[in-house]
């Protein structure tokens, strides 16, 4: 116990009980989390990290889930706040225009992909984001205005395609975690070329195989560009389709 | 010790912890059972992820109907949305459906019959009209849109419909007062992701599909639209 250790030394310069404030246990959460990982957090060890007593992270966060959720949600404020303010063209083009940078500043921030990967809850929308959240689509949803599609469709639009921007970049996090595993498009197409071309004709004969289950950029885009395309015809009711059918 | 046990108790600890907390470790643990023991039958975490991979992929391939020879768009449809169905249902699908789609395509492993199942799926787009280049490419969608639906769903399940509801109402707050409000009711209505907001996702992908190859309109099962209302028929 006489033992002089660097623990005891920090120990001496603990804090006082109550100057802990919640933000500087969210910075020093996501420092470790930065550093270590999901897994390599706990109250415990954040404790210690900030020369704190575990009780006073407690009175702040009850369970570490309670912890990684603020961070989430601080981590998702600031990928709104480095979007930028949805511009005034026609949807179809601004819709993509938006997505697309959706993602990429998705991708951008490891931290919040990373929180939602190790828990999933961290997904949902909580009372911290969803003033800022209802205000972008709000905008967002002017963009359909003079009845180019009916509010109603083009809100689940909204919903479906923000659904599909942040499950795609958790995908895209699942695959670069794979990277030392051999591509896809390799194994696939070793496990394809096996295969008899009279029983597996379009397997064998498709050119771009690899392009079946793969997430890249390019997909996103082209698989989005499907939806608008596929909103517009099915729930558009544009000037020139009225003048199409009449 | 067996194979069998070893791949059991690992499939359940991805159904309660996730793929990621899977470890050697951590599952010997579980096993009362020394890591050296897990080694002798796999001697490192991606080859036993690889031969969990196989078994649940072969396993979920099984339990899906097999495409039956209705109108493309139909069928597309119909097995996209039991597909997330089973993903929805088991944890340990959805985790190496959406985190491990590479390992899914790795080595020899995987058998004739999931590659089989992909012919079909790619016959499909063909039997609408498509090119094989472009059936991969539209199976792609209906794929990827599947995965990353169920993925935020079930993040989003316990506590999303209640928060979806407030934020439809915040929604409305927030909107210019000059933003025709005729849908107000519908915009409350909406919910959390469910099974017709992920439909509608699925008419969208179908519909942008024939735009982009007006070929498949034409051996799709809808009749071709009417005069357009403004709003979608529901």
């Amino acid at each position: 116990v006489s033992r002089p250790d660097p623990a005891s030394a920090s120990n001496s310069r603990r804090r006082a009980r109550g100057s802990l404030s919640e933000g500087e246990i969210i910075n020093a959460a996501v420092a470790l989390v930065e550093r270590d990982g999901v897994n390599g957090l706990s109250m415990p060890i954040l404790a210690r990290y900030l020369d704190a007593g575990v009780m006073s992270i407690y009175t702040y966060f009850h369970s570490k889930d309670d912890l990684l959720l603020a961070m989430a949600d601080r981590a998702f404020l600031d990928v709104l706040a480095r979007l930028p303010p949805v511009p005034n063209g026609p949807w179809e083009t601004e819709m993509i225009e938006v997505v697309t940078t959706l993602l990429s500043v998705l991708r951008e921030n490891r931290l919040y992909l990373t929180l939602c990967r190790a828990l999933p809850r961290a997904l949902v929308l909580r009372p911290a984001v969803m003033p800022v959240i209802a205000r972008r689509l709000a905008t967002e949803l002017q963009l359909f205005e003079e009845g180019s599609v009916g509010l109603s469709d083009a809100l689940r639009f909204l919903i479906v395609g923000g659904a599909y921007v942040r499950g795609f970049a958790l995908m895209q996090l699942g695959a670069e975690e794979e990277q030392d595993h051999q591509t896809p498009e390799a194994a696939l197409e070793a496990a394809v070329h096996q295969l008899s071309p009279d029983k597996f004709p379009l397997l064998r004969g498709a050119s771009n195989l690899g392009d079946i289950i793969s997430v890249s950029d390019e997909r996103f885009d082209r698989t989005f560009r499907l939806m608008v395309a596929g909103l517009k015809a099915e729930c558009g009711s544009g000037p020139e389709r009225n003048s199409d059918s009449s | 010790l067996s194979r069998a046990e070893i791949l059991g108790v690992a499939r359940q600890f991805i159904e309660t912890d996730g793929l990621e907390a899977l470890s050697f470790p951590r599952l010997a643990e579980s096993m009362n059972a020394g890591t050296s023991s897990l080694r002798t039958y796999f001697q490192t975490k991606g080859e036993l992820l690889a031969t969990l991979v196989d078994d649940v992929t072969t396993e979920m391939y099984l339990r899906l109907p097999e495409i039956g020879d209705g109108y493309w768009d139909q069928e597309v449809v119909e097995h996209f949305v039991c597909f997330r169905g089973l993903l929805q249902r088991t944890p340990v699908y959805r985790e190496v459906f959406t985190y491990r789609t590479q390992t899914l395509f790795e080595g020899s492993r995987m058998g004739p019959f999931v590659l089989r199942r992909l012919e079909s799926n790619l016959a499909l787009f063909v039997r609408g009209g498509l090119t094989s280049e472009e059936a991969v490419e539209a199976f792609n969608a209906f794929h990827t849109y599947t995965r990353a639906f169920v993925l935020i769903e079930h993040g989003t399940e316990e506590e999303g419909a209640q928060r979806v509801r407030q934020l439809s109402s915040l929604v409305l707050q927030e909107a210019p007062a000059d933003l025709p409000m005729m849908a107000a009711a519908d915009m409350v209505q909406i919910q959390a992701l469910n099974d017709d907001l992920y439909r509608f996702g699925l008419r969208l992908l179908v519909a942008g599909l024939c735009v982009e190859h007006p070929v498949l309109e034409v051996t799709r099962a809808s009749e071709p639209r009417k005069v357009p209302t403004g709003r979608a028929a529901k």
